[in-house]
């Protein structure tokens, strides 16, 4: 059985068809568009990597991408904090009490994100009247205008992302933390360790794949946020919550710059696409050390 | 100290209701506006007529016809796509393999927003916007379950396969006879996948479904608030009929949602 096996080209053609069209093929198109200013409408033409050195002079093209990296900026420590602390807290617990967390941190995760930021809109109503202006009223905190005003627009789309994602985060780290083996807890205490130094020897080094999957994904994930921002904000106010992902779709299909759309979908490819092979290669470097 | 950790713990998963209590309870009432006391909310007469509204005004039932008919295709034909090619990757050789395989798995790579538009592009080419093919097609190229079907079919004894064969087990037989049923575990995690992935889309089905009728539920809910821009209690009400669905199955199947989801964001 060392020939060719055909039959394994019959296998593989729906999907190596599809594959071609609608990943391949698009992937060279963005980078060929890339290259061209203009759009649907008033036709596209050959600019060379013009594009590219705009990135460094528009604002737009710079807001967007600075706003995204704030975002993950935010999101990524938040959720990895809380998360943490989250998965600490329950491990210990009854088996049933654990399970329940996980399910109740688990909706937002299998939620359409439009539904969900229909409701965080709502709560986030600007003024007295609004549900969690009012709740910060009775710490006696002033309200805000959560989504209004440009200082507060960011954090505010960056909490609705953690507590959307966050609860995934603490399911890997429950897994986690149930791998690390409970001898080395058993020697260490026989040996005298203290709670903060079973923490810190033992939990965290164990859970550093974890954490390092875990922010690597809270980056990658936060680079392509979209959906909240079109519920939340549509960019505003004054673009100052565009993402790059929001910048692609508005630029492409409302204002039609394809050109500028697409070297902006390449530079996110690039990040990703580095972030990724970071990772794979750190990640060997971990279990190599192990 | 373990009362504290009870307590705590169960302070944070209720801090994570929070919104879902406050969708359900608004949706009982058609609200002119949303005040921040909670004690407003409860409903002083609780009404259904919020769903009736969204039901019989908005497109509500098509859109969730369209959303139920794009996830349970979209899953059915990845599932059977896929596997084949997974198949083939795990079990044939040919020439090409190695390198039509780190092609593929480089497309895992590849963000959603990068492909947008050429994929726009390709499907008007075809003149496939506002139909069903222009909704599924372009969505069933992703690689990852042709990567975690491979990974698990790796696993599967050659023996089995050769005895299959030894016993007159044609090409494709063997696939759907011997491979498949072997995968189910596999096949079940993916079918989660992407079913909740297609549930939840929506950048994709955006820029597809231009018409209200071609609309699936997260477009169909974004374009709820400005129909109802006033009346909260609609939009929540909408809100929460499309997140029904997938709740109750997630309810009923939430072991296997756990490990799915989780085991496919591992290898994403």
């Amino acid at each position: 059985m060392i020939r060719s096996d055909r039959s394994a080209y019959a296998f593989l053609a729906p999907y190596l068809a599809l594959f071609t069209v609608f990943l391949l093929a698009p992937v060279v198109w963005a980078f060929g568009l890339s290259l061209q200013s203009g759009g649907l409408l008033e036709g596209t033409r050959y600019v060379g990597l013009a594009n590219y050195g705009e990135v460094w002079s528009n604002p737009f093209f710079k807001t967007a991408l600075r706003n995204t990296a704030v975002y993950a900026a935010l999101a990524v420590p938040a959720a990895m904090g809380l998360s943490l602390a989250t998965a600490l807290l329950v491990h210990p617990l009854a088996r049933w009490w654990k399970s329940l967390i996980r399910v109740c941190l688990f909706l937002p995760l299998i939620s359409s994100a439009i539904a969900l930021a229909i409701i965080w809109r709502a709560l986030l109503t600007p003024g007295q009247a609004g549900p969690l202006n009012w709740f910060l009223g009775a710490f006696g905190l002033p309200p805000q205008n959560w989504l209004g005003h440009p200082d507060w627009v960011i954090p505010a789309i960056a909490a609705f992302q953690v507590w959307s994602g966050y609860g995934f985060w603490v399911i890997v780290l429950l897994a986690g933390l149930d791998a690390v083996p409970s001898q080395l807890y058993e020697a260490a205490r026989v040996d005298g360790a203290g709670r903060w130094q079973l923490f810190s020897r033992i939990t965290l080094p164990m859970l550093r794949p974890t954490l390092l999957f875990l922010s690597v994904m809270g980056v990658i994930w936060n680079l392509q946020l979209f959906d909240a921002v079109f519920i939340l904000t549509q960019g505003g106010p004054a673009n100052a919550s565009v993402s790059v992902v929001y910048y692609i779709y508005r630029g492409a299909f409302h204002f039609d710059q394809l050109g500028h759309s697409a070297t902006m979908s390449v530079l996110l490819f690039l990040l990703v696409m580095g972030l990724t092979l970071a990772q794979m290669r750190y990640g060997r470097r971990d279990e190599d050390a192990a | 100290m373990r009362k504290l950790r009870y307590l705590l713990s169960g302070g944070l998963a209720v801090a994570s209701l929070v919104p879902f209590v406050f969708m359900l309870l608004i949706s009982f009432e058609h609200h002119r506006v949303v005040t921040g006391n909670p004690l407003h909310w409860i409903p002083t007469e609780p009404t259904l007529s919020t769903y009736g509204d969204v039901l019989r005004l908005s497109g509500f039932p098509h859109w969730l016809l369209n959303s139920t008919i794009v996830a349970v295709v979209a899953t059915l034909a990845v599932l059977w796509i896929q596997s084949m090619a997974a198949y083939a990757f795990a079990r044939k050789r040919f020439v090409g393999r190695e390198a039509l395989f780190y092609l593929v798995l480089a497309g895992l790579m590849v963000p959603g927003s990068m492909t947008l538009i050429p994929q726009f592009l390709i499907v008007g080419e075809f003149g496939l916007l506002n139909s069903y093919a222009g909704l599924i097609l372009p969505t069933l190229a992703g690689p990852l379950g042709v990567f975690l079907l491979r990974q698990y079919m790796l696993g599967i004894p050659q023996s089995l396969l050769d005895a299959a064969r030894i016993d007159g087990c044609r090409e494709f037989a063997v696939y759907w006879r011997i491979v498949l049923p072997l995968s189910l575990p596999a096949l079940g995690t993916l079918a989660i996948i992407t079913f909740t992935a297609h549930w939840r889309e929506f950048l994709w089905p955006l820029l597809v479904a231009t018409d209200d009728s071609m609309k699936t539920l997260p477009v169909g809910l974004a374009s709820l608030s400005s129909q109802f821009n006033t009346d909260y209690g609609a939009q929540m009400a909408g809100a929460l009929l499309s997140l029904l669905p997938v709740i109750v199955v997630f309810l009923s199947l939430q072991r296997y949602f756990i490990r799915g989801l989780t085991a496919g964001a591992l290898k994403e």
